[in-house]
């Protein structure tokens, strides 16, 4: 050691103590420092937010309240704004209302709005997304070009909480169907929108690939028995499309439960040669109500795939006494489903019970 | 002979010497990214704004267990009791010698099911499947013994769902730590796997296993751990996962995706099988050209027992280093070879280089420093790089809480923070040694090692 350490390594070590005396007393005077302002900063919230609550609670449901609000409540103070901003947030939030009136008889639409501009934090976004601040979108609407994936992810997110007119509206699906983001939350965002079918129709018929009509289509999926017949009657010639699109157009139209669809979708199947599409269309058989529905299913029950089979025998044993006789029926014959149909059996409560009770009187 | 011995002493003092500052370097650089890494997580959860929507995908958790009777039931319930809109609970019962299997049957009055099994993953024979009309999304497997890995296998071959969850029998996940590690799935296209977070459930307060409030244990040996833990998640596997490099996935909680580790060939058998598993994924995607993603979701929690005993902790820590060293003999190929990218030039030389050969470079400095006393070769300077050394260890542990103040704060009060910051200046003396000494000692038995579940004493939460 005495041999190998000459003086030019011992400056540097000497430098290296001196240096990590010095961090390590640092980070241990900021650790103890975050530790007693967070300690005291909770404390202080928790007691202000006890005081603040009765009077926005008032205001919320009484915009005459607004003047006692700022009598009793500095409501320019930064903790104070800070609470009662996550009160209506939060109140907005559980109850699903808008409350950006709120926030505009506060003058926080101005302040939320100018600190965005400012500070382009994720924070900020949430903020003007749940206030549902009108304003904001001119802000959000620059972000979702952003690199930083987060800041357009939030972006794109708050503006669908927005209300938004036709322009907007135009604008923003536009960037948010070519953006990178994943098909299903664009699906969400959309959804957030709270489009009527007509608009939703509308903006399908605009799209040209394959990614936007899914995504149209599915958003009409989620309006279910909603949707009119005039309605889903404009989506019956995407059963002629993509492969992804037809899928999405067999869900969509089997979620009206309107049995006019059943004898289309079962033309589908009888010609359908990808699996993903037949077993699309087994699964919405149990949207159906119709006498046939079982035929269909006993012949689904022999499809060559066993995804389609599956979902065949799975939906028969939903369909009441006569899909549990179908699916006896099947167990006992020697076909590809018989397997599938037993264990559907084996799982079912009643018929469990009820061979149970039979075989205790075969035993007694 | 003398002069050999100093020549020796001489010699290995530049090494080691040079050793530690380019490991130190590193470190330095992995907390830097980390930090940033963290920062910029912890502003995301807490301005994110998506509610559970009916897109989330749906979960099939599966517990492997071996002798777990004491632990296993109150584990079962907290996982029916997490906050998710889908799930499914698999526990497999790896051919336990105690009653896990009856006490499970008889506690949640489970049936034997006939089940058709999609076998995509080979595991040894599955005796039956238990489950109940009551409770349908609870599932046992019960299997001939083969091993953690085995029965995580025979758990995906049962399972139902896109996505699984890997997590220990006697561990606790958070109530909603299951929408916390789902939201990269969610997010980005890409993502094959989620690591979260383990916690040391020692000392914290926990009912009908659910964590009430977090707080230290009185030993000793359990705080060490700790720090450890803050030191490894917060400090190093945040900034992994910023380089898209990171090799663990914690087998006590982590999320995959059902078919890239199909694809991937499913878990081997050894006992570092959630590195392994992890590391072949890489491996396969990278080798592929499919772009993926392998995250950490530090915000989504998992609650573990350390070993409270030195037994337990040297059991503990001779199966990690052996794992260590398993995955990456069986997956030598990636070092060092630019075709994996940075898991080739960076991640896998990291865990080769400071990982796996730190612990002998670092267990012969001592024999050296040794050797050095006797022959009366030490001198003041020595004292200073010790000094130099032992500073750098106490800066990367006062790093850890400093890190863990600026994020999660589980540790409230002032007290425990001040004993966490005193406990790690006492880390470096005898607790470092023995886990060195414990982990060079895993290469003397690792050809004789077993590859079957390593085992600490559980107790009921």
């Amino acid at each position: 050691m005495k041999m190998f350490l000459s003086d030019s390594i011992m400056p540097f070590v000497f430098y290296c103590i001196f240096v990590l005396i010095i961090i390590n007393a640092v980070i241990f005077l900021a650790t103890l420092f975050l530790v007693i302002r967070q300690n005291s900063q909770d404390r202080n919230y928790s007691e202000k937010y006890d005081q603040i609550y009765p009077y926005v609670l008032d205001y919320i449901e009484n915009d005459n309240q607004l003047d006692r609000l700022k009598a009793h409540i500095n409501y320019k103070n930064f903790l104070n704004r800070k609470i009662i901003i996550d009160i209506l947030i939060s109140y907005s939030q559980s109850k699903n209302i808008n409350l950006s009136k709120k926030f505009i008889g506060l003058g926080y639409d101005k302040w939320l709005l100018e600190k965005a501009k400012k500070e382009k934090g994720l924070t900020e976004i949430k903020m003007l997304g749940l206030a549902k601040i009108s304003g904001a979108f001119e802000i959000l609407i620059i972000n979702v070009d952003s690199y930083d994936f987060e800041i357009k992810y939030a972006s794109f997110y708050a503006l669908s909480l927005l209300k938004l007119n036709t322009q907007q509206l135009n604008i923003y699906i536009k960037k948010l169907i070519e953006s990178g983001i994943q098909r299903d939350r664009i699906i969400e965002m959309i959804d957030n929108l709270q489009l009527d079918a007509e608009a939703c129709l509308e903006f399908l018929e605009k799209q040209k690939e394959e990614k936007g009509k899914v995504i149209f289509i599915r958003v009409l999926e989620s309006r279910g028995p909603l949707l009119a017949e005039q309605q889903s009657d404009q989506i019956v010639r995407y059963l002629k499309d993509t492969k992804e699109i037809r899928i999405s157009t067999v869900l969509a139209l089997a979620s009206t439960k309107n049995s006019k669809y059943f004898s289309i979708l079962l033309d589908l199947y009888d010609r359908e040669n990808k699996w993903e599409v037949r077993s699309a269309i087994t699964k919405s058989m149990k949207n159906f109500s119709s006498v046939k529905v079982l035929d269909a299913l006993r012949k689904m029950t022999n499809d060559k795939a066993w995804w389609v089979r599956f979902h065949a025998v799975e939906i028969m044993a939903r369909k009441g006494n006569e899909g549990v006789e179908a699916l006896i029926d099947i167990s006992l014959e020697n076909n590809l489903s018989s397997g599938l149909a037993y264990h559907a059996l084996n799982a079912n409560a009643k018929v469990y019970e009820t061979v149970k009770a039979y075989k205790g009187v075969q035993d007694d | 002979m003398i002069n050999f011995i100093k020549s020796i002493i001489n010699y290995y003092s530049i090494l080691i010497f040079l050793y530690f500052i380019f490991v130190n370097i590193f470190y330095i650089l992995i907390i830097f990214v980390s930090l940033k890494r963290l920062k910029a997580f912890v502003r995301i959860i807490r301005a994110d704004m998506t509610p559970i929507s009916g897109y989330t995908k749906p979960i099939s958790i599966i517990v492997p267990a071996y002798n777990e009777e004491d632990t296993v039931i109150d584990n079962i319930h907290s996982l029916l009791h997490l906050d998710y809109p889908e799930l499914e609970v698999i526990l497999v019962n790896d051919g336990s010698k105690d009653h896990t299997l009856e006490k499970i049957i008889s506690h949640f009055q489970l049936r034997k099911i006939d089940m058709e099994l999609n076998i995509q993953i080979p595991c040894e024979l599955i005796r039956g499947v238990y489950s109940s009309f009551d409770r349908p999304n609870l599932v046992v497997v019960d299997k001939e013994n083969g091993g953690k890995s085995d029965a995580l296998n025979a758990g995906v071959n049962v399972s139902k769902y896109p996505l699984f969850c890997a997590i220990d029998a006697d561990c606790i996940i958070e109530k909603d730590a299951l929408l916390r590690i789902v939201k990269p799935f969610l997010k980005y296209e890409n993502t094959i796997a989620v690591g979260g977070i383990i916690r040391i459930a020692n000392g914290c307060q926990i009912k009908n296993g659910v964590l009430i409030k977090a707080g230290l244990p009185r030993k000793m040996i359990e705080r060490f751990q700790i720090i450890e833990y803050l030191r490894a998640f917060l400090t190093s596997r945040v900034g992994w996962e910023r380089l898209n490099s990171l090799l663990i996935i914690s087998g006590a909680f982590g999320l995959f995706k059902k078919s890239a580790v199909v694809a991937a060939g499913g878990y081997n058998r050894t006992i570092g099988e959630d590195m392994e598993l992890t590391l072949r994924m890489h491996k396969y995607f990278r080798k592929h050209r499919i772009p993926y993603k392998v995250d950490f979701a530090s915000d989504a929690v998992c609650w573990t027992q350390a070993p409270d005993s030195i037994q337990g902790l040297k059991n503990q820590r001779i199966r990690w280093h052996r794992g260590l060293v398993d995955s990456i003999v069986k997956n030598k190929e990636i070092l060092l070879n630019p075709k994996y990218g940075k898991v080739g030039m960076l991640a896998v030389p990291y865990f080769v280089f400071i990982e796996m050969v730190g612990p002998i470079v670092e267990m012969i400095g001592y024999i050296i420093i040794a050797l050095a006393l006797y022959f009366k070769l030490l001198s003041s300077t020595f004292l200073y790089i010790f000094l130099m050394a032992y500073m750098f260890g106490i800066f990367f542990s006062f790093a850890a809480i400093g890190f863990e103040q600026i994020s999660y704060k589980r540790y409230k009060g002032i007290k425990e923070i001040l004993l966490l910051f005193f406990y790690s200046l006492f880390e470096q003396f005898f607790y470092r040694q023995l886990t060195v000494w414990w982990r060079v000692k895993s290469y003397l038995n690792f050809k004789k090692g077993s590859k079957q579940w390593g085992s600490i004493k559980r107790k009921s939460f």
